[in-house]
């Protein structure tokens, strides 16, 4: 173990202390030495790119603690937010195993840590594993699914009920009761919101306004209080 | 009553051709010849329906599909055309999801179905065929991303601007 960036790097995948049940931490004892022997560890600090829109895919990176911020750009600079990537997740997926260019761009929120997988070693070990094959399959079917419901929500639902539905989902993964409310310290800033939600940092603002006068929600600083959860959960549902 | 609409996108990547090699395989290789089920599908008819729990996957003969969801009880989106070799609902089937779109042929088509639980065991117990359908599962996903950029880069601050739930059709009706 070393340090790096204030984090400290676990070296090898059989001794790690930052396990989550996702598919490359869960694999079988005989088959996880293989993928260590193939997986290098790597700190990112905050803000560095760790691959970009339209290069062609090199490997696979499982994401072993922090954030990581996937967006993709139209030609004139305009920027979305697909997804941030949490702990267990791994980037680059569906490009590497399609020999295609990475569909995103994935810069780190905060420092994380990185395993990352050539792109030739990873095809070998798939093709040498029967049961990865299928685990692999699985995470990428996961993916899909959840990027599919995503995609539907955002021709669905307005910028108001879109909004509602992310308050409710950080309420739910990061959400701490309190006798206000629930807070929730706010992981992105209004105009990465906006480009969550596929809106401007401007309806942003205005909708949290919105929901503040109805006493919805209050803010304090960069923590989001949550007074009406069954509210929002009306708004999501209406 | 509401009239209905579809929103077709053009722009979307079609499926990409099946590897000509793993169309040759799955037409021939031994250990699938005797799970598969020939179904003939009238046009017009739905091959699954959304919202359905898979029973297993469908590999696309000959006729041409097409992809449907519907984003409300209004409009439809309608994804093009997918055409011969393409395999059809494996993401749900490996998940045992409910299906995400209703297939539904636009002219007669020749498919052959393979059960859920026998897919799943030839991707443990054939390597090749795991490592070709999560190929094609990651096919899948890129498409959703890029239909997820388009809808937002494009369309998404429009409907939001009209209140409305409805989506402006770009082309067709």
């Amino acid at each position: 173990m070393r340090d790096g960036h204030r984090l400290r790097v676990i070296e090898s995948c059989l001794n790690c202390t930052l396990r989550t049940e996702s598919f490359f931490c869960d694999l079988s004892a005989a088959t996880m030495p293989v993928f260590d022997a193939i997986s290098t560890a790597m700190p990112y600090p905050t803000g560095v790119v760790i691959f970009m829109e339209g290069q062609m895919a090199h490997g696979i990176y499982v994401l072993c603690s922090g954030r990581v911020k996937l967006s993709t750009s139209s030609g004139d600079g305009k920027t979305v937010i697909i997804e941030v990537a949490e702990p267990g997740e791994v980037l680059g997926l569906s490009a590497t195993i399609s020999a295609m260019p990475y569909e995103v761009t994935a810069v780190a929120m905060e420092t994380c840590q990185v395993n990352f997988v050539r792109k030739d070693d990873f095809l070998r070990f798939l093709s040498e594993n029967g049961e990865a094959c299928l685990r692999v399959a699985q995470h990428l079917s996961r993916t899909y699914h959840t990027a599919y419901e995503q995609t539907r929500a955002l021709a669905l639902y307005t910028a108001r009920e879109n909004l509602a539905q992310v308050l409710l989902k950080w309420c739910g993964e990061r959400g701490r009761a309190t006798e206000q409310g629930i807070r929730v310290t706010l992981p992105l800033s209004h105009e990465e919101l906006g480009q969550t939600l596929g809106t401007t940092r401007e309806t942003v603002s205005r909708l949290l306004t919105e929901l503040k006068r109805e006493q919805i929600i209050f803010l304090r600083g960069s923590a989001l209080f949550v007074r009406d959860k069954g509210a929002l959960e009306k708004l999501v549902g209406s | 009553m509401p009239s209905s609409s579809t929103e077709i996108y053009p722009f979307i990547r079609c499926r990409p051709a099946v590897d000509p090699s793993f169309k040759v395989f799955l037409e021939t290789a031994p250990e699938l010849q005797s799970l598969k089920h020939r179904l003939v599908i009238p046009r017009g008819a739905a091959l699954f329906a959304e919202g359905d729990r898979p029973t297993g996957i469908y590999i696309l003969i000959s006729g041409r599909m097409e992809l449907i969801t519907c984003v409300s009880t209004t409009t439809r989106i309608l994804v093009p055309a997918v055409e011969g070799g393409q395999v059809l609902g494996l993401s749900a089937a490996i998940l045992a999801t409910p299906n995400e779109y209703t297939a539904e042929a636009s002219e007669r088509c020749q498919v052959e179905f393979i059960r859920r639980d026998d897919v799943l065991r030839l991707m443990r117990e054939h390597r090749e065929i795991g490592l070709q359908f999560a190929r094609l599962v990651s096919e899948d996903c890129r498409r959703i991303v890029e239909l997820r950029r388009l809808l937002m880069l494009h369309q998404v601050e429009t409907v939001y601007a009209s209140g409305s739930r409805l989506h402006r059709p770009l082309t067709g009706v």
